[in-house]
């Protein structure tokens, strides 16, 4: 983990209110998907914690959607450098797929798994994909994706349909899965699947790097820290009832 | 170079630079950020006797001087504290810690206390009467002098180090509550804990689940610093600062009101690498200022 200043190289609304914002990559820090960057916006105490989207040898995308001052603020810097801390978290488990990964998101959720799905494509593993959004003008990875060779499936609660019943209709429920997004997607989700599966998990935090405790919840394994030892928890250790 | 050591009780620390309880957790945290032997000692995450949770999330809110935090007291508890975490600590920290003791009793922080009066790389208690964030101890105990007091002598009873109380903003007579700790034997204290505030969202609902947060960051500095003022002419003891210090210049201010040492949290959370830039710049100030020992500048606001 390093405090450092990155400099910009764009910061681009990509949806109404969403922007990708692209970074160069500092050298020698090694970078898993599923892991978060901690960025401070100017005149704001704290930083803002954002998935990696994706990233290169010489670069990192993250990508956020404008829910407040800080992120508004955020998405009107288009040059100049960011401090950032990095990376921070855990990644996602790939030793938990032997051939195949299901990759379920929603919304914003849907953001750190681009990473994800290259990582497992990278890895030999099959991915299929499922992505929920509140309407399709939301839908912001759609030609990203259609340069991976995944099976992906999208939907659209405008259309009534949620990404829960994609998985059953299409008996996705036994394939191994990765997951992000909101909570009531979540929750559904872990109690439909009947197989292994690991989400990653957001909260309001203070610092990002495990000092002050302000993201802590109890697990089945005691108490963890959703910057430290998160952001991504197998299935079984998360307590749905303790996060909010 | 400036000479930055300072004494508390006793205790000579090489800088007045102490981050804060909370925001340091046992200084293991800020590692990658720079050497824990930087700072002049650090004030360990509030312990209890027992381990504890906390509050449910969402536990943290932002305004626009700063943070406000409802995590509640979580620990592990001052038995694994002794048992697994100092012992590590020891391995990367030479100095002496300000050991944080939180409670529900007048029996649970004497027995805490205790406990890390044994531990030698303990240099000062600090007897927390004054989290906003726990129901039923914490702050209860910091807002009544009587109670405060009956905790301090059952705390020094068994205690032979320094016992500095950390008291709360929400005391309604502050300098009473102050003089009446030295009488009843407080050989310091910190001024102060959080302020009690509250965020509410979008949709009109209280961020915290809490609903009540301790208010930190650079947004309490002037009334925090202005209690020190009040303070300091009432009590012979020496008194650390703690309250939205976060820069060189802000150090220089507390201790003029009156501050022997500060207290620094928050903004080592909005920059964790910001603690050796302080004393850099805390270096360049005194030199600026002509101020060749910083203890002597200790209260001078007040001749």
């Amino acid at each position: 983990m390093i405090s450092t200043k990155l400099a910009i190289l764009s910061n681009i609304e990509v949806a109404p209110g969403i922007f990708a914002l692209r970074l160069v990559r500092p050298a020698g820090i090694e970078l898993k998907a599923g892991q978060f960057i901690n960025i401070a916006v100017p005149g704001k105490t704290l930083r803002r914690p954002i998935s990696l989207h994706d990233y290169d040898e010489n670069t990192l995308t993250v990508v956020y959607r404008v829910v407040g001052d800080g992120t508004k603020d955020l998405s009107r810097m288009s040059e100049g450098h960011l401090d950032v801390l990095l990376p921070l978290g855990n990644g996602f488990d790939y030793s938990a797929f032997s051939n195949e990964v299901l990759i379920v998101g929603g919304g914003m959720g849907t953001a750190p798994l681009y990473a994800a799905a290259k990582e497992a494509l990278k890895r030999g593993l099959s991915v299929k994909m499922i992505y929920g959004f509140r309407s399709p003008r939301e839908e912001v990875f759609r030609e990203k994706l259609r340069h991976l060779p995944v099976q992906a499936m999208t939907c659209y609660d405008t259309e009534g349909e949620n990404v829960v019943d994609v998985m059953i209709k299409r008996r996705w429920e036994n394939i191994p899965f990765l997951a992000c997004g909101p909570l009531p997607m979540s929750k559904a989700l872990a109690a439909a699947s009947q197989a292994d599966g690991q989400f990653s998990l957001e909260a309001r935090m203070g610092c990002g790097f495990g000092a002050c405790m302000g993201c802590s919840f109890r697990t089945t394994e005691g108490m963890k820290r959703i910057c430290k030892e998160g952001p991504v928890f197998r299935k079984e250790e998360i307590l749905w009832q303790n996060l909010k | 170079m400036a000479k930055l050591e300072v004494n508390l009780s006793g205790l000579t620390l090489q800088n007045p630079l102490i981050p804060a309880s909370g925001t340091f957790g046992y200084g293991m945290d800020f590692l990658d950020f720079f050497d824990v032997n930087e700072v002049g000692s650090f004030s360990c995450k509030g312990t209890t006797r027992q381990p504890r949770d906390g509050n449910p999330l969402p536990r943290i809110a932002e305004y626009e001087g700063g943070m406000l935090n409802a995590v509640g007291l979580q620990n592990p508890g001052i038995e694994t504290v002794c048992r697994d975490i100092l012992p590590e600590l020891k391995k990367v920290y030479h100095g002496r810690i300000v050991a944080n003791v939180s409670g529900f009793s007048v029996q649970e922080y004497a027995e805490t206390a205790e406990m890390f009066d044994k531990e030698d790389i303990v240099g000062i208690i600090e007897l927390n009467i004054s989290c906003p964030n726990v129901h039923g101890g914490g702050m209860s105990f910091g807002t009544d002098p009587e109670a405060a007091c009956e905790v301090l002598r059952a705390v020094k009873a068994r205690c032979q180090k320094p016992v500095y109380v950390k008291c709360t903003p929400q005391c309604a007579d502050l300098v009473r509550m102050c003089t009446e700790l030295e009488k009843n034997g407080a050989d310091g204290l910190v001024l102060l804990n959080t302020w009690l505030g509250m965020r509410i969202d979008r949709k009109g609902r209280p961020v915290l689940t809490n609903i009540t947060g301790g208010v930190s960051g650079a947004g309490i500095f002037p009334q925090t610093l202005y209690r020190i003022y009040q303070v300091y002419p009432h009590v012979h003891i020496p008194i650390i600062g703690c309250g939205g210090v976060s820069c060189a210049s802000d150090v220089l201010e507390m201790m003029s009101a009156g501050a022997s040492a500060v207290e620094i949290g928050t903004q080592l959370l909005k920059d964790p690498a910001s603690l050796p830039k302080i004393l850099t710049d805390l270096n360049d100030l005194c030199r600026e200022q002509q101020i060749p020992e910083i203890h002597t500048i200790i209260g001078r606001a007040h001749s």
